[in-house]
């Protein structure tokens, strides 16, 4: 009787330990605008981030928008939870850009006054992110470098109120030490699901150049299925 | 739409993008009267430039191309070009004149352009000036040029006032902008 007690007990905990363990793997590892302190532990394929898992927490993957508009990019990403609330993030990427052309004549055939177009965009970024889970809110922190036509380097910290088990209020906020907007910003809301992941908000891009549309804001969209 | 399209395209893009812009200002042209002999008689005109020349750019090229007709019948007269990046009195469609006698203080803080060049009577002749070197327009909306005339002998015949007319004036820049200010959209992407 006792052994079969242990026998249930044991079955019972490795249920919720790889319920518990799915909930948090699904997803493709972004808030809004920023890297989500988090493993990806399935395969997924999601607009920012479509990854496959490796071992021992790396993970292949790439920017599924890059890809779209033509700048293809590769990137490998190592993620682990520390203990029982912490999590942790490392990845670095390669982009190759390849719409040099296409772009060109796009934009010389929107804007007259554009004589040239060279878009350079290839190079590598890296990133590293940390999150501390608090019961009801998780906070992260995330340091990028790009190094694109120019350098880019920024640090940011996020929090994550959750309403639920899957649902949760995304607020990021932070400073661009290299290259403009001299802020990030972006509110939202962000959903995780055992295999649909949903994330909705702003983000403040302040894009403010005389050739350009003056748009301070755009909204941050990302959309993800897990294999779980 | 297609604002959307272009919006769309550089937003991924416009981090990692130089864009040279090819600019050039509406043509203007201006009469500068002369009412007495031997006194510099100054226009000082006001040109706004295009919007995409402002913002963070670096001037690959600036060039102004223009006709000094003088227009009197028998006198020759002495053109000269000044350009000031800030302070001037003119706008656009009000023209300022002085001479050397009652310059506007701000006057020496502006760069000669065209040194002081005589023209014969009747004559139109057309000029071409490489000034890309006047790094100080970069960023300015709005710039003056302040024209010069001289006559320093009345021609047998003239009566003043006599006209020199500064015609079809462009100025016309080549420019490279970063757009480094669309990188904010970058975040939005994975990459």
């Amino acid at each position: 009787m006792t052994g079969d007690l242990k026998r249930a007990a044991r079955g019972l905990a490795a249920v919720v330990a790889l319920s518990a363990f799915a909930a948090q793997a699904a997803g493709d590892g972004r808030l809004l605008a920023m890297e989500a302190a988090e493993p990806i532990d399935h395969v997924v394929i999601g607009l920012q981030r479509t990854a496959v898992p490796l071992f021992a927490g790396f993970a292949l993957d790439t920017s599924l928008l890059g890809n779209i508009a033509l700048a293809p990019n590769l990137g490998v990403r190592w993620g682990s939870k520390l203990g029982d609330h912490a999590g942790l993030a490392l990845g670095v990427r390669y982009t190759l850009f390849v719409g040099t052309d296409l772009y060109s004549q796009f934009i010389q055939g929107q804007q007259p006054l554009v004589k040239r177009f060279d878009p350079s965009f290839s190079g590598p970024s890296a990133y590293a992110a940390f999150g501390y889970d608090l019961g009801a809110i998780t906070l992260s922190a995330e340091a990028r470098y790009s190094h694109f036509y120019y350098d880019a380097a920024g640090v940011n910290a996020a929090v994550q109120w959750h309403l639920s088990e899957k649902w949760a209020v995304v607020g990021e906020i932070g400073v661009h030490i290299l290259g403009p907007p001299p802020i990030h910003a972006a509110l939202g809301i962000r959903f995780t699901g055992d295999n649909f992941g949903f994330s909705l908000g702003a983000a403040y891009v302040g894009i403010d150049d005389p050739l350009l549309p003056s748009i301070p804001i755009l909204p941050a969209i990302d959309l993800s299925w897990s294999f779980t | 739409m297609r604002h959307l399209l272009f919006l769309g395209a550089l937003l991924l893009l416009g981090s990692a993008c130089g864009v040279e812009v090819q600019i050039q200002t509406d043509p203007i042209s201006q009469a500068i009267p002369v009412t007495s002999v031997g006194l510099d008689t100054y226009a000082e005109v006001a040109v706004d430039l295009p919007s995409a020349s402002a913002g963070d750019i670096t001037i690959e090229e600036l060039t102004a191309d223009l006709f000094v007709n003088n227009a009197s019948k028998a006198s020759t007269m002495t053109f000269s070009l000044r350009l000031l990046t800030n302070g001037g009195q003119a706008t656009p469609s009000v023209p300022v004149f002085y001479t050397a006698s009652n310059k506007p203080s701000y006057f020496d803080q502006a760069q000669v352009v065209f040194p002081a060049k005589s023209y014969a009577p009747a004559t139109r002749t057309q000029e071409h000036l490489d000034v890309t070197q006047l790094k100080t327009i970069l960023g300015a909306r709005r710039i003056w040029l302040i024209v010069g005339n001289t006559i320093s002998k009345l021609g047998i015949g003239e009566v003043l006032p006599a006209e020199l007319r500064l015609e079809d004036v462009r100025l016309n820049a080549r420019v490279n902008k970063s757009l480094q200010s669309a990188s904010g959209g970058l975040d939005l992407t994975g990459l």
